[in-house]
């Protein structure tokens, strides 16, 4: 565990040198005010527009939801964007031939930063939730959207070959997220069409408190971790 | 220190390298040559663990090398042909974060750095340095942490005729140390001043294997060449070994005709062009 904490304070020390990249951690909080406090805004002018009592209100565990999700991913899209310019540099063939190993070079990337997006997404969920969904069920899906921003990255890292198709990937990446639409609008058993996606589940257990879901999402999301792990180390090997 | 027996491994469906066996003495220095794309960095991948999916048995310090930990790397230093460090760190940064990843005790970082006289540049970032400086760095690195074990890839690729000869030296003096070196290098004088023994790769099979001076003397013989003039300039030659047979040239000697004589003696790339049919590229 040394060599992990050891890589991963690197990692810190490579950040502090990349504004473009530190930016990105507080897109969350920016995010997080408008959320709290246009959207309500913008429902109160609507609803009295129209004379309908909530049009946003009832997607509110939707926002929720987002905000939830964007923190990790955005810590493990920096995160991945670290990895693919160790790449690039070749980076991590050497780390991978020290007593860090492949998959420590991982733990130290992806781990940490799991560690890292966890509170900060409880902290930013926290501070803008607009819903009444209650704090073990945000904390639970804080949990899931930490396992599912890992997946982003693994997505990022596997997919692409540089830092300008990292972007690119990136991008296509928020597809992933897209889950989270369908028990709200997609009605029947069509919504199961996106069930292999964790923020399907996600979705599905805020909208009903609805712990199973969670833990699906949870299992499902370890699956695409354990999936996505095995084939970028044998990228690094090859 | 390192047996190799029927290693087979494959990128896809079609054989890549195919039932390889040779054995390594610690403290030797092996020489891995061949033309790029002949197996060379897929063989040192392997033994280093990186590429765990071969058939056959890799042991190396009586380790299976698919079924390494990372302990593993506590004795093995790899050194690749580009330079693989933090360019926006400085040399003395990159030094105490990959010291940091051994367990062991790891060497000075400041009598190191001066042993191969870079201790005025080690607060200076590694963009900062000429290739000589990054190439001696490199190097370095894989020293950190003592290991017995050097896996060192083209380490003399791209650098001036000073800067290589550093090199070689420095490789010399972890051998003097009793280290196993594997070397792999497409150059042949190289192979030739360093290796105790080298393998010819080709199309992921080994060709030959022995040492320098036995490969060359198993192929060939020096041979003399000799210009004369007869109404026009003429080349003679003969072998060395049979000099005193060549009656041409003991006359043109004794009548005082010849124009130049050279002794010419076989390279370690002669041999390998004749062994494997094929040049490095």
């Amino acid at each position: 565990m040394k060599a992990v904490y050891s890589c991963f304070s690197q990692m810190i020390q490579q950040l502090k040198q990349d504004a473009m990249l530190i930016m990105i951690v507080f897109v969350p909080l920016l995010a997080g005010t408008f959320f709290r406090f246009v959207i309500p805004f913008i429902e109160k002018l609507i609803t009295g527009y129209f004379g309908i009592d909530a049009i946003l209100a009832p997607y509110y565990e939707l926002v929720d939801l987002f905000l939830i999700i964007l923190t990790p991913s955005m810590f493990n899209y920096v995160a991945a964007m670290v990895i693919l310019e160790e790449a690039d540099d070749h980076m991590i063939s050497y780390l991978a031939v020290t007593p860090l190993g492949k998959t420590g070079y991982l733990l130290s990337r992806l781990g940490a930063t799991g560690l890292i997006s966890f509170p900060a997404s409880i902290f930013v969920s926290a501070l803008f939730h607009l819903s009444n969904a209650n704090v073990l069920m945000l904390t639970g899906i804080a949990l899931a959207g930490t396992v599912q921003g890992v997946i982003i990255a693994l997505l990022i890292v596997t997919l692409s070959t540089n830092k300008v198709e990292g972007m690119a990937v990136g991008k296509i990446t928020t597809l992933f997220t897209v889950g989270v639409f369908a028990p709200y609008f997609i009605t029947g058993k069509m919504q199961y069409i996106l069930s292999i996606l964790p923020s399907y589940w996600m979705s599905r257990a805020i909208q009903s408190s609805d712990y199973l879901a969670l833990l699906i999402s949870i299992l499902l999301a370890g699956l695409w971790i354990t999936l996505l792990s095995k084939k970028f180390i044998k990228k690094i090997a090859c | 220190m390192l047996t190799v027996k029927n290693l087979s491994f494959s990128y896809s469906k079609k054989p890549f390298i195919t039932c390889m066996n040779f054995h390594v003495e610690r403290g030797e220095i092996f020489g891995f040559l061949g033309p790029s794309g002949a197996g060379k960095t897929t063989l040192q991948k392997i033994l280093t663990g990186l590429i765990t999916t071969y058939d056959g048995s890799v042991k190396l310090d009586g380790i299976e090398c698919k079924e390494h930990d990372n302990h593993f790397y506590e004795n093995i230093g790899v050194d690749f042909e580009y330079s693989t460090m933090y360019e926006k760190l400085t040399a003395r940064q990159n030094l105490e974060f990959f010291s940091s990843l051994y367990a062991k005790q790891t060497v000075k970082i400041d009598e190191i750095l001066a042993d191969i006289g870079l201790q005025n540049d080690a607060d200076k970032k590694v963009s900062d340095y000429s290739k000589g400086m990054k190439s001696r760095l490199n190097f370095l690195k894989a020293l950190l942490h003592d290991p017995n074990i050097l896996f060192l890839d083209e380490p003399t690729s791209g650098l001036d005729p000073a800067n290589s000869q550093l090199m070689k030296d420095m490789i010399l003096q972890q051998k003097a140390k009793g280290k196993t070196i594997f070397l792999t290098t497409h150059n042949m004088a190289d192979a030739t001043e360093l290796c105790d023994r080298v393998a010819f790769i080709v199309n992921g099979g080994i060709k030959a294997l022995d040492s320098p001076h036995n490969l060359i003397m198993r192929k060939g013989a020096a041979k003399v060449l000799y210009t004369y003039y007869d109404k026009h300039e003429r080349l003679g030659e003969c072998l060395l070994s049979q000099i005193s047979e060549d009656n041409v040239l003991a006359n043109l000697m004794k009548e005082n005709r010849i124009l130049s004589i050279h002794s010419s003696e076989p390279t370690l790339n002669d041999i390998f062009i004749e062994v494997t049919g094929r040049t490095l590229q």
